[in-house]
Parts: C-alpha cells; sequence; structure tokens
C-alpha cells in the first residue's frame, strides 16, 4: 500500500499483473479496455505488465474462487501477500456473484488473501476500475456509502 | 453546385433517420433499453412498502427479506449486483431505479449493503404478521378507487385469514341461529 502511493509520488511504472480464476471474460475485456484507452497517459500512470504475480505491486483479480482452485492459491498465498495492493474486480470476485451458492465454489477472492479494494459491477466499466485502482493508491477518498433507512 | 447536391441530400437522410427514430418516454424504466451504462443503483427510501417483490424476481439472490419483532427488513447487496433491471420492472411503487453512471468501490467488504426497515402489520387477534403498514394500507386504497369498500368490511382488514374465517364463520352460524 505505502509503497505504490510511493510509486505514484514518483511517477514509475508500476508493475501490474492480471489474475483470471474462473471469470466468463466480461471483466477481463473490460481491464483490456482499460490499458488500452488514454485514461492511464491522461492521469500521468504508468504500468508495466507483469508474467508473474510475485514480481507485480499491484494484482487485479476477476473471477469467482472454485474449491479445486483455493488449494493452488493457498500454496501460493506467502509469494503473493505481502506489500502489494490486491483488488477485487467485479461481483465475483468479491462474493461469488452469480455461482455463490454453487456446490464447488467457495466464494470471493477474500477469503483466502487480503484485499485492499472492491470494486463492484458485472461487469465494471473502465472508468470504474480506474477509479477503484486511484482509491486503492490513496488518490481519491470518495467511497461507496451504505444506505440506512429505519421507518418510525 | 456539386457540394450544395450532396448537402441536401445528406439533409434528407438524416431528416429521415429524425422520422423513422421511436418517441422516447421519459420515466427510468424505458430508458433502460437505450443506453447500457446504467450501472448505479438509486433507492427513494421513503417509497419503499416492503412487499418484497424485488426479492422473488432477483436472479443473482442479492436482495433478501427478513423479519424482526417489530419490522421487515430489506437487505440489498451491492456486492452481489448484476445490474439486471428486473427488480425495477417489479417494483409497484418505483422505490428502486439504475441511473447513469457506476457504484464507487469500497475498501471493506461489509460496506456494500443497503438496508430498508419497513415497520410490520399485525392481526389484531393473534398478533401473527399480516404485512407491513405501507403495503396493507396501499392495498385498501387500490380497492378503494377501483370499487367502493363497505365500512364493515374496513374491521377484517386488520387480522390476518385464519382469524378472519373463524369470526366470518362465527358471525353465519349466530345469525342462523337468530
Amino acid at each position: 500500500m505505502v509503497t505504490l502511493s510511493r510509486l505514484a509520488n514518483t511517477k514509475k511504472a508500476i508493475n501490474f499483473y492480471h489474475a483470471n480464476i474462473g471469470a466468463c471474460n466480461g471483466c477481463d475485456l473490460e481491464v483490456v479496455n482499460l490499458l488500452s484507452t488514454f485514461l492511464l497517459e491522461k492521469h500521468h500512470l504508468e504500468i508495466k505488465l507483469v508474467r508473474s504475480a510475485k514480481n507485480a505491486d499491484l494484482i487485479l483479480v476477476t473471477g469467482s474462487v472454485s474449491r479445486a482452485l483455493a488449494k493452488k492459491i493457498k500454496e501460493l498465498k506467502e509469494s503473493i501477500s505481502g506489500n502489494k495492493t490486491i483488488i477485487a474486480v467485479g461481483t465475483c470476485a468479491i462474493d461469488g456473484g452469480l455461482w455463490k451458492k454453487s456446490y464447488n465454489i467457495i466464494g470471493g477472492i477474500d477469503k483466502i488473501l487480503q484485499v485492499n479494494c472492491f470494486i463492484p459491477g458485472c461487469p465494471p466499466t473502465p472508468e470504474a476500475i480506474f477509479y477503484g485502482l486511484e482509491s486503492a493508491l490513496g488518490l481519491k477518498k470518495k467511497f461507496f456509502t451504505p444506505l440506512f433507512y429505519k421507518e418510525k | 453546385m456539386f457540394k450544395l447536391h450532396i448537402i441536401s441530400e445528406l439533409k434528407e437522410a438524416f431528416l429521415n433517420v429524425k422520422d423513422n427514430t421511436p418517441e422516447i418516454p421519459k420515466s427510468a424504466k424505458s430508458d433502460l433499453l437505450i443506453s447500457f451504462v446504467h450501472k448505479k443503483m438509486m433507492i427513494y427510501d421513503k417509497r419503499c412498502i416492503g412487499c418484497g417483490a424485488c426479492a422473488t424476481v432477483c436472479p443473482a439472490l442479492a436482495i433478501t427479506v427478513l423479519e424482526n419483532r417489530k419490522h421487515r427488513i430489506i437487505d440489498i447487496n451491492a456486492a452481489n449486483c448484476i445490474y439486471c433491471g428486473l427488480c425495477v420492472e417489479a417494483c409497484p411503487e418505483e422505490a428502486i431505479t439504475l441511473v447513469s453512471g457506476n457504484e464507487l468501490p469500497s475498501l471493506n467488504k461489509d460496506n456494500l449493503h443497503h438496508e430498508l426497515r419497513i415497520k410490520l402489520k399485525r392481526c389484531e387477534h393473534c398478533r401473527e404478521p399480516i404485512g407491513t403498514k405501507k403495503g396493507v394500507l396501499k392495498t385498501v386504497k387500490d380497492l378503494f378507487s377501483k370499487r367502493g369498500i363497505n365500512t364493515k368490511e374496513l374491521e377484517w382488514v386488520n387480522l390476518c385469514s385464519s382469524c378472519r374465517r373463524k369470526f366470518q364463520s362465527y358471525v353465519l352460524i349466530r345469525q342462523s341461529i337468530e
């Protein structure tokens, strides 16, 4: 978290890793759209795509976690966790989404790894993902406000 | 001359397109069909009557209905919502709509909940819940506008279905004896 905000200030390239763990490719296309638009250039953020999660500073996760894949992620947990920001993109990554009650799915990525930012949407638009990325960096301070109403 | 000719053709084409486009009604329901980036919930909390029609329709199980001692709790989970708009069509009071824009992110997963608590109405005789106060009022008003209600009928509104049957049969038996 700290390192990333320092990176954003020094304007160095951010090591970026996109992990698809069983998404329907809806969120993935939106992530690719984000990389191909001029949104990043406009805000002076440089992104460098990295091959493995070990070298990354920023990890975008799309898709729900199946029971078979959970074992492998738990094995990688030590190398992934640490000084890295992990962002869950889409409803599946947050809480399982449409497959929440399926027998082979345990839920969102936050059950295994510590997630810094949740971006709702099915799929979220590139602007929404970029906003979430900025808020994870600590540049934006406006978040989702839950509504509570009680009739008297 | 040549340029002018082209421009007049273009003008005709544009006018034709304009004529062929259907008229756009202003309600939020019809807006859903036109542009697809409607990914933000708007909840008018005071309109909700707590009927639970949205919960029965939702394919992603994002809306759940629970009952408290005093209130009916409607929990709308933005973390599960897929923004399909079925609840918008189902809602009789237009209390929930989708508007253009994006949902904001949050740093905490438990924060992604909207919660509405609407007062329950209980049976006057056996104290079992019938529905919500606003819901019962709405049905009475609807019936009143369609066909007039007698003052005797309004007494049955405060009772649950089983109690109503008991009292009705009691009254009928009494009448037959007399």
